[in-house]
């Protein structure tokens, strides 16, 4: 009945008149413990948008605690960014102040979450799954995990070299019907409200068979709440777009009269070799 | 001399003073609704006739309105004392007034199907002489008290043949009345007497007349009282070809809906495409947008009183039906003629009968896979007479939606590369309600109907898997998991109540009653298991809770009659719902005043409050059977509403046509919402409390219906203007914006005509104003990467979009008719009915929902409307014996 009415639906062009708040400052950001920061500024535009300007004469000030960390601007992939010179560290509450000329100026902050505990990697030639242990510590933890294809580099270690869809075990994150739909994702978001401070066997389904002396590189990031937030806020606006049944998720900003993100991350990489 | 002369004029004028009068008085009066005691005034002071009587004993109050001219006067005493119960008699010269003993009686009784013995609810019982009279309960019981020589009742019953029933006799007694059915074939010949609107205290109330629910066109062939309900006006359906209903402003959560009684929480299968009540087994449903009765309480904005027909005491009888979508059969007849009898009837749908192989194969099920997706429903009742006195009734519904897919497969590849495994997965999705009642109906005496109920209700969401994968290259691949995963939440509630109807003389009919409610919610539970490779990886529950809440009330009700004109209908509502070692209380005025305006014109007001102590979750645009109910909190108070309404009523002399006029304001505290930005919501743990906000919320408008319920062409035509508002602290910066379901303008037509004696073809035309829409003020780009180095998303990136403030700009407005026709064939034992409907007839393109969509060749995104449900035909067939 639903598929039969979903054949029948009808799409049409819209004329309806819309609001548009006017163009703002989009701080955009995720600061990661152990690298330099990338912060990207662009300006908001009216809604059904696809490009965004960049602003590359923006008036930077970025700050570890009260050490401002100068920062230059450079196109990285045909995109602009403002790089910091100097890596981030833990324990230190990041701030970024943004000036352009005609915009608001915006403000946003953040600090940086504890890094996620790995041990014993686990993937098999001809098999489809991914097992590692992650450690949970006691207290509220959140985590995005990503599976990647890894290249290795002439120094011999690995970096990340393609994505790799996978779905997660359900029982941390209730997406059972990923079994039914076989549904595979890029990334899963998960809160430790089950498994809070013990450890636990992660087992990731890959899409793809594994092929022998491939190696995986497992990404596990320990997010704040801004960027948990933010992040979880945005895969839900984007899952339910063109959802009839529910009502449009506002994505969470900490960046004050603007847009955009300016959060911390810890990531934790595990290299998988498949056996 | 002097002074015994005039004393012997006096002593001889006195007889004559005294004796001024006598039986054959030519009395002259004109006085219109005046207290007898004026007439008694009026005869003492113009005609010098002395009366004596105590106050105590005989009542002088009563108002008529007697114009005679020069007529006897025992004639005029007749008149004036006789219907009132009081007799009068000479001595000496005063005129002396008694009470008649006894001078009233009550008839009380049943008034039901003569062929069926079905119970007859809002039959009248009128006696024209006295131009007074009753209507029947919800159990068809009537009790009317009126004087002793009342010489005849009228009976009446829409679609039924009216009788006048004799009485011989002067002592109270019970009397059933058995109406016989006016139609043969589909033949109406209506001689009912409703009582007239302007005869009735009520307003803000419709009632749904079942059959011709089932003459209106209907989507799939599926007949819908919801859908019947929602083209009256004052009450939206939300989105397009759902059965929600929202009523003056109020969402679907405010709605008591009752199946005999006994609450249904969820009344819509399909994800509210369709309600879960077989119109084949319904006899009444009543609505009450406002007015609300001291009996009804719990819920906000309206009741929804569906009364199951009670089956046939005298003939077995059955109905099957085949409709595009469903089937179902009905069978009801005697179990003991004349005192036990049952009625049954079921529905199911079986699009997966049919698609069975064809989903086996898209799905990959194998030759063991098993796919279902169906709804049924299923209602019985039995109903057994012990005494003239005393009744039961047992009912049950029970109906479900389920999705079951199980596949049990061995593979050879997985996308595309070789690996030999085997999978097995049983998955389950579905939903349902379960209602019960028992109820016992008692009649103390002929004034005192009592109705003792015990009832049982369940709503229930459940969804779980077993997943078992085993690669089979062992050992040289070792992988197996064995998983199983549930997640449910439930409601329940057990409840007891009493209600008594009294009616000590038509001047008050008195209701009280007491009820008791248990509820039980588990808002969410989960529990997963997961074995991989003997390994144990996960064993979780999670909000494994349930929390207990007692809901108790007590009512009272007295619908009072001042005088002729004017009529009052005091009531309250008193009510404690204790829960976790908190307790709220709220007492419900209910308040509803009628007056005779000139030309029999009502104007009635009505003031009514409202509490619930429940809440409905939900994140979505539509009300989904995933929303979770919870108990009010000391941070999330239970909702209260009030309601004024006023209007005018009107039935038109010869009964063809009503019109009634409302207007209503109505308030609402502490209604909730989800607040921007919370994360999508499975389980209603403790701090569900945070994810919501409290609010407010204003309804105000005026409804008019003009209603033809008689004749061969039948019809409404109803209209709506309103305004529904809501404010939160934390959205739209707290200002007042318009509820997701305020529409500015409703008009709907439905008209139904009978042709010959076989062919009745309805249309169903209706516009709406567009509902609020939320579309976003700004589009930014998003970041998921600390760092520009690492390989992007496989899929495109859509930009983010800002969604500011809630409902700031409007849908398209609507409109849709719609075209039923139904053929009647009737054999000699059997009748034979075929159906056609064309929805949405002019195809029409209404919007359902606005989303951007990406255009390629544009390099951008345009907002887009979806419209759904275009020109859909339907049959149906069957047969009743």
């Amino acid at each position: 009945m639903i598929t039969a009415l979903a054949l029948a639906a009808c799409e049409r062009p819209a004329n309806i008149p819309m609001e548009y708040e006017g163009d703002r400052i989009v701080v955009n950001s995720l600061v990661q413990e152990d690298s330099v920061v990338y912060l990207r500024l662009t300006r908001s535009q009216p809604p059904g948008a696809i490009s965004f300007p960049e602003i590359a004469n923006a008036g930077v000030r970025l700050t570890a605690g009260n050490t401002v960390l100068p920062m230059q601007f450079k196109t990285i992939g045909g995109k602009g960014y403002y790089v910091s010179d100097a890596k981030v560290t833990a324990g230190m509450r990041y701030k970024v102040e943004v000036t352009a000329t005609g915009l608001p100026a915006v403000e946003a902050a953040d600090t940086l979450p504890r890094r996620p505990l790995l041990r014993e990697p686990f993937a098999q030639e001809g098999g489809n799954r991914v097992k590692v242990y992650l450690s949970d510590l006691p207290g509220g933890d959140r985590y995005r995990i990503r599976l990647y294809k890894a290249r290795k580099l002439d120094n011999g270690s690995f970096t990340p070299a393609e994505r790799r869809q996978y779905r997660f075990d359900p029982s941390y994150n209730n997406s059972f019907t990923d079994l039914v739909t076989e549904t595979y994702h890029e990334y899963s978001l998960i809160p430790d409200d089950r498994f809070d401070g013990k450890e636990i066997l992660v087992v990731l389904q890959t899409r793809q068979v594994l092929v022998k002396n491939e190696v995986l590189l497992l990404e596990v990031s320990g997010l704040t709440s801004a960027s948990w937030q933010y992040l979880k806020s945005l895969q839900l606006q984007e899952a339910n777009r063109g959802n009839l049944l529910v009502d449009p998720t506002q994505v969470f900003t900490n960046v004050g009269k603007g847009y955009g993100i300016f959060a911390g991350i810890s990531t934790a990489w595990v290299e998988i070799p498949v056996k | 001399m002097k002074k015994v002369l005039p004393g012997l004029l006096l002593l001889a004028m006195l007889p004559l003073q005294v004796f001024a009068w006598n039986w054959r008085t030519r009395i002259s009066v004109s006085l219109e609704d005046q207290p007898l005691y004026v007439y008694c005034d009026h005869l003492e002071k113009t005609y010098g006739i002395p009366f004596s009587y105590s106050r105590d004993v005989v009542n002088l109050n009563r108002r008529m309105t007697l114009r005679v001219r020069d007529m006897p006067l025992r004639q005029v005493l007749d008149m004036l004392f006789t219907d009132n119960g009081i007799q009068y008699r000479r001595i000496g010269g005063l005129l002396v007034l008694a009470a008649k003993q006894p001078f009233q009686r009550t008839i009380s009784g049943y008034v039901e199907d003569a062929s069926t013995g079905e119970k007859l609810i809002g039959a009248t019982v009128y006696a024209p002489h006295l131009k007074a009279g009753t209507t029947t309960n919800a159990y068809g019981f009537y009790s009317f008290t009126a004087l002793r020589d009342t010489l005849s009742l009228f009976v009446s019953y829409t679609g039924y043949n009216a009788v006048q029933v004799p009485l011989r006799d002067r002592d109270s007694r019970q009397l059933n009345f058995k109406l016989h059915p006016s139609n043969t074939l589909k033949e109406v010949e209506i001689t009912e007497a409703l009582p007239r609107l302007q005869d009735q205290t009520q307003m803000s109330k419709v009632n749904v007349n079942v059959s011709q629910t089932k003459t209106m066109p209907r989507i799939l062939g599926e007949a819908d009282v919801l859908k019947t309900i929602q083209a009256m006006p004052g009450v939206s359906g939300g989105m397009e070809g759902t059965s929600g209903i929202h009523v003056r402003g109020g969402s679907p959560d405010q709605n008591l809906i009752l199946l005999d009684g006994t609450p249904v929480y969820n009344s819509t299968h399909l994800f509210g495409v369709f309600s879960v009540f077989n119109p084949d087994a319904i006899k009444n449903v009543d609505l009450y947008k406002g007015a609300f009765p001291a009996r009804y309480g719990g819920r906000l904005s309206s009741v929804v009183d569906i009364s199951m027909k009670d089956g046939d005491m005298y003939n077995h009888h059955g109905e099957l039906s085949i409709g595009l979508l469903a089937s179902r059969m009905t069978a009801e007849g005697p179990i003991v003629k004349g005192k036990t009898s049952y009625i049954l009837s079921a529905r199911r749908t079986y699009a997966d009968l049919i698609m069975q192989e064809v989903a086996n194969k898209e799905l990959k099920l194998g030759e063991e896979g098993e796919f279902w997706a169906y709804f049924y429903d299923a209602n019985l009742k039995i109903n057994h007479i012990f005494s003239p006195k005393d009744r039961i009734y047992l009912s049950a519904y029970g109906g479900e939606d389920n999705l079951t897919m199980h596949r049990n497969e061995s593979f050879d590849s997985l996308q595309g590369a070789p690996k030999r495994y085997h999978e097995e997965m049983r998955f389950r999705l579905g939903w349902g309600n379960q209602a019960y009642a028992l109820r016992w109906n008692h009649i103390f005496n002929p004034q005192l109907f009592s109705n003792l109920t015990l009832n049982y209700s369940q709503f229930r969401f459940n969804t779980d898997y077993k997943y078992k994968y085993m690669a089979l290259d062992t050992p040289r691949i070792r992988e197996n998991d064995n998983a199983f995963g549930r997640y449910y939440s439930k409601v329940d509630n057990a409840g007891a109540k009493i209600d008594f109807d009294y009616r000590p003389n038509p001047n008050h009919v008195i209701r009280f009653g007491g009820q008791g409610t248990w509820h039980i919610f588990r808002p969410g539970i989960a529990a997963f298991n997961n074995v991989s490779d003997d390994q144990q990886l996960a064993d979780t529950t999670y909000n494994d809770q349930s929390h207990g809440g007692v809901e108790l009330s007590l009512y009272f009700e007295n619908d009072w009659k001042i005088r002729d004109s004017m009529h009052l209908n005091l009531g309250v509502h008193a009510s404690a719902f204790l829960v976790e070692g908190r307790a709220y209380t709220s007492i419900q005025p209910r308040l509803g005043f009628r007056y005779m305006l000139p030309r029999r014109w009502a104007l009635k007001m009505s003031y009514t409050v409202m509490t619930q102590y429940i809440h409905l979750l939900t994140n979505t645009a539509i009300f989904l059977p995933t929303d979770l109910w919870v108990a009010a909190t000391d941070k999330v108070p239970p909702m209260h509403s009030s309601q004024l309404a006023l209007g005018l009523a009107k039935t038109t002399k010869d009964n063809r046509y009503e019109l009634s006029l409302e207007g209503y304001y109505k308030r609402m505290d502490n209604v909730i919402q989800y607040q921007e930005q919370s994360a999508d919501f499975n389980f209603a743990t403790k701090s569900w409390e945070d994810l919501v906000v409290v609010g407010r919320g204003w309804s105000y408008g005026t409804e008019v219906l003009l209603q033809k319920k008689q004749d061969r062409f039948k019809g409404w035509i109803g209209y709506t203007l309103a305004w529904s508002r809501r404010a939160f602290p934390n959205i739209n910066q707290g200002t007042v914006f318009p509820y997701k379901c305020d529409r500015r303008h409703e008009l709907e037509v439905v008209l139904t005509h009978q042709l010959g004696k076989r062919w009745e073809v309805s249309a169903q035309w209706q516009y709406a104003s567009g509902l609020p829409l939320t579309l976003p003020v700004a589009s930014y780009e998003q970041v998921t990467e600390p760092s520009p180095h690492l390989p992007g998303s496989i899929n495109d990136q859509d930009p983010i979009d800002v969604q500011r403030d809630q409902y700031t700009v409007r849908m398209n407005d609507v409109h849709r008719l719609d075209l039923g026709a139904t053929y009647t064939k009737q054999r000699k034992k059997a009748r034979y009915i075929l159906s056609f409907g064309l929805y949405n007839t002019y195809n029409r393109k209404n919007p359902f929902f606005y989303y951007y969509k990406r255009n390629p060749e544009l390099q951008r995104r345009e907002l887009t409307m979806l419209s759904v449900l275009p020109v859909l035909p339907s049959v149906s067939w069957a047969v009743r014996f």
